[in-house]
């Protein structure tokens, strides 16, 4: 179960700034959640460094998930929120210009990337 | 009192089994089998003639099977002694040698010649068994003569070809130390983040659709684009699943037999793609080509390269977003298709959707194990390598369209303008199918908060 809480934890502190500032300014603001002194401190930690884009997934509370027997919805969300951390879709494009709802099999017609390498 | 001690069988008059030496012989071709499959599967992406390419990826499967019916046999023989599944290392010398050339031919000759080799070595073997006690595996071995026999007709005359038949045979004899035949493969030579397409045919430009719909799926130039870039679809599928096997021989042989089949599966698309082309007298000569999916799914900044989260990710998003999104996809394909009396179409993609069930249970299967063993959530890996993966996409064709307004303008028009030839058929989740394939009702509800598809009217429990 505590595991859980730290993965729907961390993934509010993920999707919403402001509680991540007042989790960074007072920990106790994590005590609404069923956490051991570890994880509190873990998270805390994680929500005064703010996060910085390249070590999100893989910063001390996702090394302390990996493995954990997390609930599907829970891990569904855990990953849209660390997308949505990254700049990255969580959902089918919508933008002029993109065929909502395509370009996702090979009857999509996905577009075609650079020659050589990706550019992230 | 002591009971005696059984005489040894192998000690036997004439040998424990019918010809001398048996296990042994079946072992070496088992390994012979495994490795040419090896070189085939990482080669796939690095040769550049479609008919060639298509070739290697029906042969990975046949070799495979091959390996694992005479690693089956063998198994048997020593009555399931796993610890007995020994091969040396000198019977593949010659195959590990080839996979580090850099010459395109020189591979094609060789692999030519282990067809050679192994039909005189399958021919000779059948002649010394006993047609009673072995007709089991005689009967193997006729199947794989027929297959063998088929490409050797193809290929005969191939220079080179004896030469390295005569190098499998000289290796065959050499007396070596031995290690379990599933941990005799080499690691991968190399990395290929692009694979090798035929020279002298366009790539369209980075960020424009492979295939931007402007006209009826009746016109001649729409079809021309539809079917071209199908095939590039299951070539790039061909082949990143051809190098998931070979960049990972530590893996089961089920694995790489799972593999195996699902790469002849996407050879046998790219077949079916093709011929409709030629009846249609289309020529793919002057077409586009690329293999979009492929490069986007190759390698990803979070998975180190080479890793099994890298393998994870790879199958993840090919097997069970991408293969699974066709599930939903086809049954409004194939309606079209039929709406528009293109009956040739129609069966073509019939047949195909009904091995993308198969390939989207294969991939939930191998990730499932392979998250376990690596201790990952599929689920939450599944989400972030969809992120990762469209997030190429969108920025390919952000710049694109970012890059000449005038451009991006006209091809928005085409994208809002209603479909031209009036096609109502919407897509859905196709959940009863999906859970055919094993997904669970989470999975499905996953892909539904995506949004490709409009959620399944049908029933949940």
């Amino acid at each position: 179960m505590s595991t859980q809480s730290v993965a729907q934890a961390f993934t509010r502190l993920l999707e919403d700034p402001a509680y991540r500032g007042l989790v960074a300014r007072n920990a106790a603001e994590l005590d609404a959640w069923d956490l051991d002194t570890l994880e509190r401190r873990m998270l805390a930690e994680e929500a005064a460094n703010g996060f910085s884009s390249p070590d999100i997934g893989s910063g001390v509370v996702m090394t302390f998930l990996r493995g954990a027997a997390l609930p599907p919805r829970v891990a569904s969300d855990l990953g849209v929120a660390l997308n949505k951390a990254h700049g990255l879709p969580t959902a089918s494009f919508t933008e002029p210009g993109f065929v909502s709802g395509s370009a996702c099999c090979p009857w999509g017609h996905p577009p075609v990337p650079a020659l050589g390498g990706m550019l992230e | 009192m002591n009971a005696p001690v059984h005489p040894d069988r192998d000690k036997r008059s004439g040998g424990r089994w019918s010809t001398p030496g048996l296990v042994v012989e079946l072992l070496q071709l088992a390994a012979i089998e495994r490795a040419t499959a090896h070189v085939q599967a990482g080669w796939l992406a690095k040769i550049s003639g479609l008919d060639q390419k298509l070739h290697f990826a029906t042969a990975v499967e046949s070799n495979m099977s091959r390996a694992a019916a005479l690693r089956q046999h063998a198994s048997r023989l020593l009555e399931r002694d796993g610890t007995a599944l020994r091969a040396q290392r000198g019977w593949i010398a010659p195959l590990r040698d080839l996979d580090a050339s850099s010459d395109h031919a020189e591979v094609c000759a060789a692999l030519a010649g282990v067809t050679g080799f192994l039909l005189t070595r399958y021919d000779d073997l059948v002649s010394r068994l006993d047609p009673l006690c072995d007709s089991r595996l005689i009967a193997t071995l006729r199947g794989a003569r027929d297959v063998l026999s088929a490409q050797r007709d193809a290929v005969a005359s191939r220079s080179g070809a004896a030469s390295f038949a005569e190098a499998l045979r000289a290796a065959a004899a050499a007396d070596d130390d031995t290690v379990a035949l599933d941990e005799m493969l080499w690691r991968p030579v190399d990395r290929v983040a692009v694979p090798v397409r035929p020279a002298g045919r366009p790539r369209p430009e980075a960020g424009a659709r492979a295939h931007l719909r402007s006209v009826s799926r009746l016109e001649p130039e729409d079809i021309a684009a539809e079917l071209n870039d199908n095939v590039m679809a299951e070539l790039a599928a061909m082949e990143l699943l051809a190098r998931c096997s070979y960049e990972h021989p530590d893996l089961s042989w089920s694995f790489h037999a799972s593999l195996a089949a699902h790469v002849s599966d996407e050879a046998r698309h790219a077949a079916i793609f093709r011929r409709l082309m030629v009846s249609r007298g289309i020529d793919e000569c002057d077409l586009p080509q690329h293999a979009a999916n492929y490069e986007f799914a190759y390698e990803f900044p979070e998975c180190a390269p080479g890793s099994k989260h890298e393998l994870i990710w790879r199958i993840l998003i090919l097997c069970t977003v991408l293969e699974a999104l066709a599930v939903d996809k086809l049954p409004v394909e194939i309606a079209t298709r039929d709406w528009l009396g293109q009956s040739d179409i129609a069966r073509a993609l019939d047949y195909i959707a009904a091995d993308e069930l198969f390939h989207t249970e294969n991939g939930l299967r191998l990730t499932r194990e392979l998250c376990k063993a690596e201790h990952l959530d599929p689920m939450l890996e599944r989400e972030l390598v969809h992120g990762r993966f469209f997030g190429r996409q969108r920025n390919v064709r952000a710049r694109y369209l970012q890059a000449d307004p005038e451009r991006a303008a006209r091809e928005i028009e085409i994208v809002d303008s209603p479909d031209p030839d009036g096609i109502a058929f919407v897509s859905r989740t196709e959940v009863e199918l999906r859970r055919r394939a094993s997904f669970t009702e989470e999975e499905c509800e996953q892909v539904d908060r995506w949004g490709y598809n409009p959620r399944s009217a049908l029933p949940r429990n």
